[in-house]
């Protein structure tokens, strides 16, 4: 097509920028401030910013899904190339993971994403031990109290190591060492 | 084993209860089982120092009982074979 007698179809809509519209453009719907071999626009105010390839189907801003990425509609802008979640923008596939020390999140910051699910086995001990622990306080160390009962006679506690039968614990080593 | 390590043993075993009932008190110190059990074992032990002092010299350097003679250099020494 011969965009030399089309500049009002151009998408420059400066007649004047019009020089780089090469041959084998193809045409463009009439808008401003976009430079020419931009996918066609919807007609939209603010800036037309680049979405490297990536078509933009409506003004609100919102990057259409690609074949890697699903995106959610937040009504706030995303930029291509990132996907949003429940949380934020997350630019990669990488989940706030329970192997990472933390439990199920409610909130997640960039690069992170929720787990709506409860974490795996070796995750949440500290909220299956119920009972003893209910409503203490977290990062507390708490010990049982230790009475003064179960005590062997001298000479057995001298052999065992201690006279508190409570704190007796042979040791059981596999014969790994150092 | 001999008499004397025997009584020795016997001071050893009291004396390690004394310390973990001690141990125990630094942490529960109003523990009245505690407390009698330790007032018990630690008359046990003075008695069983006295009479091992008596019988074979001092355990420690406090307990040289002559006014006439510093028997705390009397051999054996600990490092010695016959001292053990």
């Amino acid at each position: 097509m011969n965009y030399q007698n089309n500049r009002n179809t151009c998408s420059c809509g400066n007649e004047n920028r019009c020089s780089s519209c090469s041959y084998g453009r193809t045409p463009w719907g009439s808008r401003e401030g976009c430079s020419c071999g931009r996918r066609p626009w919807n007609t939209r105010s603010g800036a037309c910013n680049s979405c490297n390839g990536n078509a933009r189907s409506a003004c609100s801003g919102i990057c259409p899904a690609t074949a890697s990425t699903t995106w959610k509609n937040r009504g706030q802008g995303c930029s291509c190339g990132t996907a949003r979640t429940n949380c934020s923008c997350e630019s990669t596939a990488r989940s706030c993971a329970c192997n990472e020390g933390r439990e199920t999140r409610s909130s997640c910051s960039c690069g992170e994403s929720r787990r709506d699910t409860d974490c795996d086995s070796d995750c949440n001990q500290g909220a299956r031990n119920t009972g003893l622990l209910d409503g203490k306080s977290l990062a507390m160390v708490y010990s049982p109290y230790q009475n003064f009962d179960s005590v062997y006679d001298p000479r057995q506690g001298l052999c065992n190591g201690t006279i508190f039968s409570g704190l007796d614990k042979p040791f059981y080593g596999d014969g790994r060492g150092c | 084993m001999d008499a004397r390590s025997a009584l020795l043993k016997e001071i050893q075993a009291e004396d390690f209860a004394l310390y973990e009932t001690a141990l125990y008190l630094n942490g529960h110190p109003t523990c009245r089982s505690a407390l009698s059990y330790y007032c018990q074992h630690k008359n046990t032990v003075k008695a069983l120092r006295e009479r091992y002092e008596e019988l074979y010299g001092p355990l420690t350097l406090y307990g040289n009982s002559s006014e006439s003679c510093w028997h705390w250099v009397d051999a054996p020494w600990p490092w010695e074979k016959e001292g053990n």
